[in-house]
């Protein structure tokens, strides 16, 4: 069976630094994050928000290092994509 | 069933066969990755999330589309446009249809009329007038415009006949009247060159199972830059995988508009159809298909006995009937010879109509890309036979 892409391995995530999560919303709109963000060669993967900012359940969003988390604000803020909140575990 | 020697001129209906990559793309979305797609983050349902977004994405290039949020997947055409019909208008609105609409148009918008919603009248596409002209045709829709004129909606390409309709004026015509413009694109999606954006097309609604090649059980509907999930009701509520605690559809693209599980091995099969149409492309498939659709025009022209149909517009599809013979009666006894057409009204009241066909309506032979010269020459010996009362 093929990985799919989003089953990247936690411990390259999660090297050192920690991880920045990326809160989005729709399954959709993590997808077209996801791919912005693959576009600028940051890797992410695509995880349900575990207590979202709007308390409406279910919201997706993506997990980043955060070493890359500056990156990755740039790249999708100049794609006009709206990250709701970002939070990070370090 | 062995179709190897069936000859299969119903393509209008479904592409059939379908292409191997699309079936083997279908079968193993069922067996090695196939979750459900926003019902949670493991790799299964991740996996088919990565899958539906390659569709969109696919279809958004396919299509002129800039933004793959913008491709809804529904069940097929017709309850994509039921969609955009009933989620885009407003009690009071009229609404101009064409005069050879399918019946997915005709009878959402009549149920609409009977029930005091709506109003909409006809307007000539000029099937058949040897005066037919995009000026023309544009003149025939400025003189039904009413100050409640809110939609405009027109097949892209007939599925009785060849003709298609001038979709680039006719959204520019749309755009700067302020009108809604919505195209039916049953029958030119996979065979025509459309682009959302540069045709100003407000919805643009698809089947995946035709000119895409995909599996029946998707569809899709793309909309233009200007229609907001706002402006866009729904027509079924429930589940979509986000914001649960929510008791309304979140105004999401295109979340709020798909409710419940996506057919997600049809649109695993569709993306590989998409693939291939992108690979053979659209100008060398309608080229295949009018070099099909030439010979069998001059085959069955020469035929005493055949009277065939606005047969000046070339394509995929080729509408006749045999004089003095019912049309479901033709396509029963070419059936029994292994040959597979559509008789009748192709649930186009409206089509029949224009083009004047007798009771019983008219026998259809549409062609794909698995047909060939071969078959549709082995077609008009059938129809000789069947003439000449063998």
């Amino acid at each position: 069976m093929k990985i799919p892409r989003n089953q990247t391995p936690p411990r390259i995530i999660q090297e050192r630094g920690g991880n920045s999560f990326a809160e989005l919303g729709s399954l959709t709109a993590a997808m077209k994050a996801q791919e912005v963000l693959a576009a600028a060669a940051i890797p992410s993967t695509v995880e349900k928000i575990e207590f979202p900012s709007s308390h409406r359940g279910c919201v997706y969003g993506l997990r980043i290092s955060a070493m890359q988390e500056k990156n990755a604000r740039a790249v999708l803020t100049s794609a006009r994509i709206s990250v709701k909140r970002w939070n990070t575990d370090r | 069933m062995e179709h190897g020697s069936l000859i299969y001129f119903d393509n209008a209906a479904t592409s059939f066969p379908k292409p191997r990559s699309v079936v083997e793309e279908t079968v193993r979305c069922m067996t090695d990755y196939g979750g459900n797609a926003g019902r949670g983050t493991h790799a299964l349902a991740l996996a088919a999330a990565e899958k539906i977004y390659e569709c969109r994405t696919l279809l958004a290039k396919q299509f002129g589309v800039e933004d793959p949020a913008r491709v809804i997947f529904a069940l097929n055409t017709t309850s994509a446009l039921n969609l955009a019909l009933k989620g885009l208008l407003r009690r009071g609105d009229h609404v101009l249809i064409s005069d050879m609409e399918h019946n997915s148009v005709l009878r959402p918008l009549s149920k609409m009329r009977v029930a005091g919603e709506i109003t909409f009248s006809e307007f000539p596409s000029m099937t058949g007038d040897p005066r037919r002209s995009t000026e023309k045709i544009l003149a025939g829709i400025a003189l039904l415009i009413t100050p409640k004129t809110r939609m405009l909606v027109t097949t892209h390409a007939s599925n009785l006949c060849s003709v298609t309709m001038p979709l680039r004026e006719i959204g520019a015509f749309c755009h700067q009247k302020g009108i809604l413009f919505v195209v039916d694109g049953a029958q030119s999606a996979g065979h025509e060159r459309i682009s959302v954006d540069e045709m100003k097309i407000d919805a643009l609604c698809i089947p995946g199972h035709k000119g895409l090649l995909g599996p029946q059980g998707c569809g899709a509907l793309l909309l233009g830059k200007n229609i907001t999930p706002e402006a866009l009701g729904t027509l079924v509520e429930g589940g979509n995988g986000m914001a649960s605690l929510e008791r309304a559809m979140p105004l999401v693209l295109p979340e709020r508009y798909e409710a419940g599980t996506l057919p997600t091995p049809a649109i695993a099969g569709l993306c590989e159809g998409v693939r291939i149409v992108e690979r053979l492309g659209v100008d060398a498939i309608a080229e295949h298909e009018r070099g099909l659709f030439r010979r069998a025009r001059e085959l069955l022209g020469n035929m005493d006995g055949v009277r065939l149909y606005a047969d000046e517009y070339e394509g995929a599809v080729l509408l006749f009937n045999l004089n003095g013979i019912p049309a479901d009666r033709v396509g029963r006894w070419l059936s029994e010879r292994g040959i597979c057409v559509r008789s009748g009204y192709h649930c186009s009241a409206l089509g029949h109509q224009t083009l004047g066909t007798p009771e019983g309506g008219a026998v259809r032979a549409s062609f794909g890309i698995y047909n060939d010269l071969a078959q549709v020459e082995h077609f008009a010996f059938a129809l000789e036979e069947i003439l000449r009362g063998v």
